[in-house]
């Protein structure tokens, strides 16, 4: 096989695989010219910028913008799972600039994965608002969904949520506030960590 | 940080829609994974926003430089170069009977298994049809390292990866 054919071999497939995938401009440019718009003292506040996927099928990603010092303590958290208002751990930076801005995130119990919080996790939550949570797991994830059976603290009230693209951008929705304990499945790995859900 | 003119915010949001695609194909082509992928789009456009005034003459190949140092800075940060991971749905497609994907699929994991730099230069190079001199630019290097790195790129794809693939 000739250079010619490798790079026409490359061309083609890359065309194809990318016809498939779309960046959704509009919202990518609305939300970050908003963000150059912020000024000196917000700049300060070290804006956290996550991609997250909006809807199990949303096939285009959509950019969620949020300040990294917004409040993230629900009013259940008392009894939960503390969350971390500091750096990510050294694994769990890729994507955040800077590195070392405080994010409000929980480790997980074995430390192998962290769910990076971008807003209040709420039962109902507030219009224009989703229960948005990054999964970055310490080995990068693998293949293969991630499972999470979530069980409420005190009621053993039990679900199981799925992010089919393993540890990553999901929004994961509970049906009633209070503590939940989630067991964490993904690849060969299993890990726990407790999230506060408001009402 | 000044803030941007509406004038000049209106252009970086016509720069996104008319390059968005254009990028998150590069950082795909970088990177071999769609999330990430976005994740480079997003720090990249990130930094652009807040810069816009002083590189829009050159905005194009200033997002291939961030695009390119963001994700070798990725994983220098990970100490290691990151798993890739194949979309579970394109795999599971893959799997079930068709050639076609089977073959796409294997064509872009080749290009994933060149050192970061080669990698970098023929993506730049030869899928986004960069000239030598614009993608010693963006990566920071010399014409000669771009003309050596895209050899020793396809001849390494050559020699091994695809051999694998044709087989």
């Amino acid at each position: 096989m000739n250079d010619e054919l490798i790079v026409q071999r490359l061309r083609e497939a890359m065309a194809e695989e990318s016809r498939r995938h779309r960046l959704d401009t509009g919202a990518a440019a609305t939300a970050l010219a908003d963000r150059a718009a912020v000024g000196p003292r917000r700049r300060r506040d070290r804006v956290a910028i996550a991609t997250a996927l909006v809807g199990a099928a949303a096939a285009a990603g959509v950019y969620a913008v949020v300040s990294a010092r917004h409040d993230v303590t629900p009013p259940a958290a008392a009894s939960c799972g503390p969350v971390v208002r500091g750096p990510l751990p050294q694994w769990a930076r890729a994507g955040f600039t800077p590195p070392d801005q405080p994010v409000p995130h929980v480790v997980s119990a074995g430390g192998q994965i962290v769910a990076i919080l971008f807003v209040d996790l709420r039962v109902h939550p507030a219009a224009g608002t989703n229960n948005k949570i990054l999964w970055s797991a310490r080995d990068g994830g693998g293949t293969g969904p991630l499972v999470i059976r979530a069980t409420l603290r005190g009621a053993g009230t039990g679900v199981t949520r799925t992010v089919d693209n393993g540890p990553g951008p999901s929004i994961i929705d509970l049906p009633a506030a209070g503590c939940w304990h989630l067991e964490l499945g993904w690849g060969a790995h299993h890990d726990t960590l407790e999230l506060a859900y408001a009402p | 940080m000044a803030q941007l003119s509406d004038a000049a915010r209106a252009r970086f949001e016509e720069f996104v829609r008319a390059n968005g695609d254009r990028l998150l194909h590069t950082a795909y082509g970088l990177c071999g994974d769609w999330q990430h992928a976005e994740d480079l789009v997003q720090v990249t456009l990130s930094t652009m926003a807040a810069r816009w005034d002083s590189i829009e003459r050159n905005a194009l190949g200033y997002a291939y430089r961030c695009l390119s140092r963001s994700t070798v800075d990725r994983w220098r940060r990970l100490g290691r170069r990151p798993e890739v991971v194949s979309d579970p749905v394109t795999l599971r497609a893959a799997t079930a009977s068709d050639p076609d994907v089977a073959e796409r699929l294997s064509v872009l994991a080749a290009l994933q298994t060149l050192p970061e730099r080669q990698r970098a230069i023929v993506v730049l190079r030869y899928l986004q049809d960069l000239s030598e001199a614009d993608t010693a630019g963006a990566l920071g290097i010399t014409v000669g390292a771009v003309k050596s790195g895209a050899s020793r790129g396809l001849a390494r794809l050559r020699a091994g990866a695809f051999q694998e693939v044709e087989q």
